[in-house]
């Protein structure tokens, strides 16, 4: 096999992915609508993309971009551009456009628009996969619920919570008691005033009684025949109803009395029961100012321990999709016979793809991927469909900045689940095209690996530098012939939400 | 049909059962919320601890066999934490006698791992 490195091509190229999402408020949707997404593997022949999150947008020939934790988007969008030209790419998630429930392989279908400024080239792509990494999916669901309860913090800020209520609640019992003594106390004043003048007309009564009796007693000592006895009995009687009535009001200002002194002090009781939880309030707010952080760390540490739990399974990412190509309709002028002109072919041809991708560990990743498309290179009336069939292999590692302990502390791990660190790893490809002159640029055979080294800083601030090394068999030069490429490539990858 | 018993003729246990659930429940609605798992840290009900650390996969989360106070008022206190992102949030309190609910609180949108705690007094409806 003889190795000819006829052209070695530096590219810098910067790349960046949008994520557009409907309005500023969902930009925050975004971050986790599914935990782990993949974007897809840049292939050599430009496959339809597989997998759920395009976070970063076609870096390089053969360079995988599975450690890049991209998340599901309702939309997403990129732009890269090169030398020979400008690639646009935009896909829509359905599923997310309204408020569904999750389905295996439905929820992550995908739209993607793609089109090629070099060739004219417009595909449009469906892909579907079986995300197992997904927090809504069958193995989100088996995740532990949370378990804080243990946390002081938490329990303090839950009997606070419950202390309040009951504090608004004995503010309301207060209000309530006071006013009920109050109307108790009114009560009683006025049973006492009306007792008073009772016991006045009873007074009053008895004393014009015996005032009577006696002036009757009086005159009965000079005029005996004339005593009204009659008057005297009724006089008495009355004096003894007014007594009773007396000694009833008596009795009545008595009790209210007491009910008044029992509301009393209920009142000083409750004003007591409140005082000592508005204490134990102010207690319980300042533990709440020093532990409130330990109550954070608690949720924080349980939603990042999701991510080594979803992220690790030896059940593989399965994405299946199938992409449709086309080139612009019209006419061009023959170049072999100037007076004729020739129909432009408008139907590109169709490919398939299948992908699988293990997340053996959290910083681990192997994909596989085949794919089979029947297609033609360009629209050009005398161009013609040639069968591609490919596959490749990726794996890739990520060495991570940030220690196991210390993870929780990172928003970006326990949003998304994404580890800064320094990743590596290998993409290999290979690629056979049964038209020979027909197939792209002439390529029968192509074989390329692509060595590659990430930084990743944050989600949106990604740095990849590649090595695609392509060995060939051309049908338009030597036959035969083994041919070298090698396209060193450095990227810079990111985001920009709620565009 | 086999196995079918009668039921017994005194009715008056149905009445007391649904006399003593009451009518009145506390919601925890979010949306998106199908598939999209929330966790209830604690829900306070006058005093009274109903849920903690509860994971719900689907709006909404209800307990019910709520009884106001004494004073004919529902004390709220609540502590929820998203664990994917929601477009938003409400604490309703619905009487399932008479259809009506009354909204203690909503809240905005949720990033993963954003909580929403707060306390609220409810009349109910």
């Amino acid at each position: 096999m003889r190795f000819s490195s006829q052209r070695t091509i530096l590219i810098a190229s910067i790349i960046y992915g949008w994520i557009i999402t409907p309005s500023a408020a969902s930009a925050k949707r975004k971050q986790s609508w599914r935990a782990v997404g993949r974007s897809a593997t840049a292939r050599v022949d430009e496959p339809a993309q597989v997998g759920s999150g395009p976070a970063v947008v076609e870096v390089a020939s053969g360079v995988n971009e599975a450690l890049a934790p991209a998340t599901q988007s309702l939309f997403t969008a990129g732009i890269t551009a090169k030398a020979d030209g400008t690639k646009f790419r935009a896909s829509v998630v359905p599923a997310l456009l309204g408020d569904y429930k999750y389905r295996e392989m439905l929820s992550e279908t995908k739209i993607t628009l793609y089109t090629d400024t070099s060739t004219s080239l417009f595909r449009v792509s469906l892909s579907m996969t079986y995300n197992p990494f997904s927090l809504r999916g069958s193995r989100g669901k088996e995740l532990p619920p949370k378990n804080c309860s243990s946390n002081e913090a938490d329990l303090v800020e839950a009997e606070q919570a419950a202390h309040i209520s009951k504090v608004e609640a004995l503010g309301e019992v207060k209000t309530q008691i006071k006013s009920s003594a109050e109307k108790e106390a009114l009560a009683a004043k006025t049973v006492t005033e009306e007792s008073d003048a009772v016991a006045a007309a009873a007074e009053a009564a008895a004393t014009a009684a015996t005032a009577s009796v006696a002036v009757t007693i009086a005159q009965s000592t000079g005029e005996p025949q004339a005593v009204p006895v009659q008057a005297a009995k009724e006089a008495a009687a009355a004096a003894e109803a007014a007594a009773r009535r007396a000694r009833a009001a008596v009795d009545v200002r008595r009790t209210t009395a007491a009910n008044a002194k029992e509301a009393v002090n209920a009142l000083r009781q409750a004003q007591s029961r409140a005082s000592r939880l508005d204490e134990e309030i102010a207690r319980l707010t300042k533990a709440i100012s020093v532990e409130g952080p330990r109550q954070t760390k608690c949720t924080s540490e349980y939603l990042a321990s999701q991510w080594p739990i979803v992220n690790n399974s030896g059940v593989p990412l399965v994405g299946v999709s199938v992409s449709v190509d086309t080139f612009p309709r019209g006419t061009e002028t023959d170049p072999a016979d100037a007076l004729e002109t020739r129909n432009l072919k408008g139907w590109g041809g169709i490919g398939g793809e299948l992908l699988l991708s293990w997340r053996i560990r959290e910083v681990a990743n192997v994909d596989f991927y085949g794919t089979a498309k029947r297609a033609r290179p360009t629209g050009a009336f005398d161009s013609h469909f040639a069968n591609y069939y490919g596959g490749g292999l990726t794996v890739a590692g990520l060495y991570p900045l940030i220690r196991k302990k210390f993870r929780a502390r990172s928003k970006d791990y326990v949003r998304d689940g994404f580890l800064p660190g320094l990743g590596g790893g290998v993409s290999t490809q290979h690629r056979y095209c049964d038209g020979k002159l027909e197939c792209e640029k002439g390529r029968v055979h192509q074989t390329s690996a692509t060595p590659f080294v990430d930084l990743r800083v944050k989600p949106a601030l990604q740095f990849r530098v590649s090595l695609p090394i392509s060995i060939y068999k051309s049908a338009t030069e030597v036959p035969n012939e083994q041919r070298t490429e090698i396209v060193p490539t450095f990227s810079l990858a990111g985001q920009i939400a709620g565009l | 049909m086999a196995g079918a018993k009668k039921p017994p003729r005194d009715r008056n246990f149905i009445a007391e059962a649904i006399s003593d659930v009451g009518s009145l429940s506390i919601v925890v609605a979010w949306t998106p919320g199908k598939s999209n798992p929330l966790s209830i840290d604690y829900l306070v009900v006058n005093g009274q601890k109903r849920a903690e650390d509860v994971k719900d996969f689907d709006s909404p989360f209800v307990r019910s066999r709520i009884q106001p106070t004494a004073d004919g008022k529902v004390y709220l206190g609540w502590k929820v934490t998203a664990e994917v992102s929601i477009e938003g949030l409400a604490i309703v309190l619905t009487n399932t006698a008479n259809g009506q609910h009354v909204v203690a609180e909503t809240a905005g949108p949720l990033a993963r791992g954003e909580q929403w705690s707060g306390n609220k007094k409810v009349t109910p409806p």
